[in-house]
């Protein structure tokens, strides 16, 4: 049964981390987007 | 900072968690009395202080920017708000998955559970504040405030086993007499630590990379929409 609880709370911290891991990557990408689309942008005009 | 590239601290970070995570399971001995399921002390204790660290880094990032007015201070509070959020996060999801077993219950409303709780409330308003204020300067004056104001529920916090008769465990560390931990346990634990501080700045860099990179790119739209206009 401790087993149990044990497992969970690893689990849930590494979730936990992961989670905001990949939200932190996933605002780069739409930053690096937005810089890429600005760059389009001032070569078009 | 830069002589330590991101690449290799994130390096570093993964190789010292995967020594803890070898160290909390097969090396540190099974406690008598609660088991296997004392194992979450080596998750739990460590997040929950670099959640007080990550406070103590906005307190400081706070009073520095109110001071001095440097971008830098208010971006490292900032990012160790959103990064000791994270943290305190874990504290009070490993909290209850130790305590059910232990105690027989989830929570409990003592003194250290409860300004624990509030200091989980704070990382919130303050993150809350800055995302939702948008006049330029405001939000970081009263982001520091917030900041400034509530280092003292963490004082309360760190203190709440030693002012006060708790459910909590008493401190196993500058406790009083009595208190300590078998070697093997000890070094488990300062490893863990030691990971998850090595974890915490590495995600405060990459959210305070994040945020100046926002705030040039903000930049450049303006001074792109000034020439166009």
């Amino acid at each position: 049964m401790g087993n149990n609880y044990l497992f969970a709370a690893y689990a849930l911290v590494w979730i936990i981390f992961m989670v905001y891991a990949w939200n932190i990557s996933r605002r780069q990408a739409q930053l690096r987007k937005d810089l890429e689309e600005l760059k389009r942008s001032q070569r078009s005009t | 900072m830069k002589k330590f590239p991101p690449t290799l601290h994130l390096f570093v970070t993964v190789v010292w968690m995967i020594v803890a995570l070898y160290m909390i399971f097969l090396y540190a001995p099974q406690e008598a009395t609660m088991g296997e399921v004392q194992r979450i002390f080596y998750q739990h204790v460590p997040a929950g202080l670099s959640a007080f660290i990550a406070y103590f880094v906005v307190f400081l990032g706070s009073v520095i920017y109110l001071w001095k007015r440097t971008k830098f201070a208010d971006d490292l509070a900032y990012a160790a708000a959103e990064v000791g959020f994270v943290f305190c996060t874990c504290v009070l999801v490993t909290g209850p998955l130790w305590a059910k077993p232990a105690w027989g219950i989830w929570w409990t409303w003592d003194a250290r559970l409860t300004s624990t709780f509030i200091l989980w409330l704070l990382f919130i308003a303050y993150l809350m504040l800055r995302a939702h204020l948008i006049n330029p300067g405001r939000a970081e004056v009263l982001g520091a405030v917030v900041g400034i104001i509530g280092f003292v529920d963490v004082i309360v916090d760190y203190m709440a086993i030693r002012w006060w008769r708790t459910q909590h465990p008493q401190p196993v560390f500058m406790g009083g007499p009595g208190s300590g931990l078998d070697p093997r346990m000890k070094l488990t634990f300062l490893v863990s630590w030691g990971a998850f501080l090595c974890l915490f700045w590495y995600l405060v860099r990459q959210r305070m990379a994040l945020l100046v990179a926002q705030r040039e790119l903000g930049w450049l739209r303006r001074q792109l929409a000034l020439r166009e206009s």
